[in-house]
């Protein structure tokens, strides 16, 4: 088997495997990456919200936003986990595309060409 | 370590902006200069891992959680330059996808984690690799300190993006209109779990791999290997 090929497999392994990463900081009591919480969670934390934050934190609307669905149920893991999974080969998909596009545009240089 | 929207102020994150894009623009060029057209899945294979891997969240107990990043990884194995690409590519899908990052830090994000990841950490590589060959074990290590130091180096980077955000911008009462912790708290706070958990889990995933690649496909690591290696 290609390496690409072996390697391509073990990145799709990776993505089934992903949920792991929701699993573990939840039954670790993990919390949220420093520097990274909600308004809500800054309030508590801070004892205020500051005001740019709060004009800017809204600005954009991810379509999946924490690698979930819009409005889905942030207490249910099972289904955290299937659209974390999904998440996962959505990314690969639209990074592979957006790399295949790019290396077209860039990189003209075959195996045929000098080192 | 991807700041969300609200974190940065304007002050921070147009610079951030302004600082990398001559750096996308000359990573453009040196990836359209030195990359064959054979090493684009290869491209693709390094941004999705780095994509992935940072979906992969490691808690500290009671605490806080973190990941890896793969920058150092994609660097060792096709250059700096197209490890910018590729984590920046990521990190732009991540941010406007999935709300992981926000879109105004997505220049100050692509700093961190894309630009000054992936040139520490692969200094790091090349400095204790030398002119060991493309399979010796002392490259196994290189990847592990690479990756350590090149994490940590973005991590240190984002704590300082954090810390001075209260001196840039408070309001008449004192209060911060961004990011609220000054630079003793931001960073330390950065740092440790860096230091102490994430940076490792980082060293194991970029050596664990460039370990498999040795066994399996050792022109992989010989790219960067040697006299030819791009800079």
């Amino acid at each position: 088997m290609k390496t690409y090929t072996k390697l391509f497999l073990a990145l799709l392994l990776l993505a089934i495997l992903t949920p792991i990463g929701l699993w573990l900081p939840e039954r670790l009591n993990g919390g949220a990456a420093w520097g990274e919480w909600s308004v809500d969670e800054i309030k508590a934390l801070a004892g205020y919200v500051p005001r740019g934050m709060e004009k800017l934190a809204s600005l954009w609307n991810s379509p999946m936003p924490d690698y979930a669905m819009k409005g889905q149920n942030e207490a249910s893991l099972p289904g955290l986990s299937v659209s974390y999974i999904i998440s996962a080969l959505l990314g690969i998909i639209v990074i592979f595309a957006i790399i295949f596009i790019i290396g077209k545009l860039l990189i003209r240089r075959d195996d045929t060409g000098s080192a | 370590m991807h700041i969300p929207d609200g974190y940065l102020s304007p002050q921070t994150y147009i610079p951030a902006f302004a600082a990398m894009a001559p750096v996308w623009a000359y990573a453009s060029r040196q990836v359209s200069k030195n990359m064959r057209s054979r090493q684009v899945p290869l491209l693709a294979l390094g941004a999705a891992f780095s994509f992935v891997i940072m979906m992969f969240n490691v808690p500290i107990p009671g605490g806080t959680s973190g990941h890896a990043v793969g920058a150092v990884l994609i660097a060792i194995l096709l250059g700096p330059w197209a490890a910018c690409i590729a984590v920046s590519i990521a990190l732009i899908v991540q941010a406007l996808i999935f709300g992981d990052g926000g879109i105004t830090c997505i220049g100050a994000n692509c700093f961190n984690m894309a630009f000054v990841m992936p040139f520490v950490g692969y200094w790091v590589y090349q400095l204790i690799s030398g002119r060991s060959s493309p399979g010796s074990k002392l490259r196994i290590w290189a990847a592990a300190i690479g990756g350590y130091i090149g994490l940590n180096a973005a991590a240190l980077a984002t704590g300082i993006m954090f810390g001075i955000q209260p001196m840039i911008a408070h309001d008449a009462s004192g209060h911060a209109l961004y990011a609220p912790y000054p630079l003793l708290v931001a960073v330390p706070a950065m740092m440790i779990e860096h230091l102490l958990l994430f940076g490792v889990v980082e060293a194991v995933v970029t050596s664990l791999v460039v370990a498999y690649l040795q066994k399996v496909d050792i022109k992989l690591i010989a790219a960067t290997a040697g006299s030819e290696a791009q800079s």
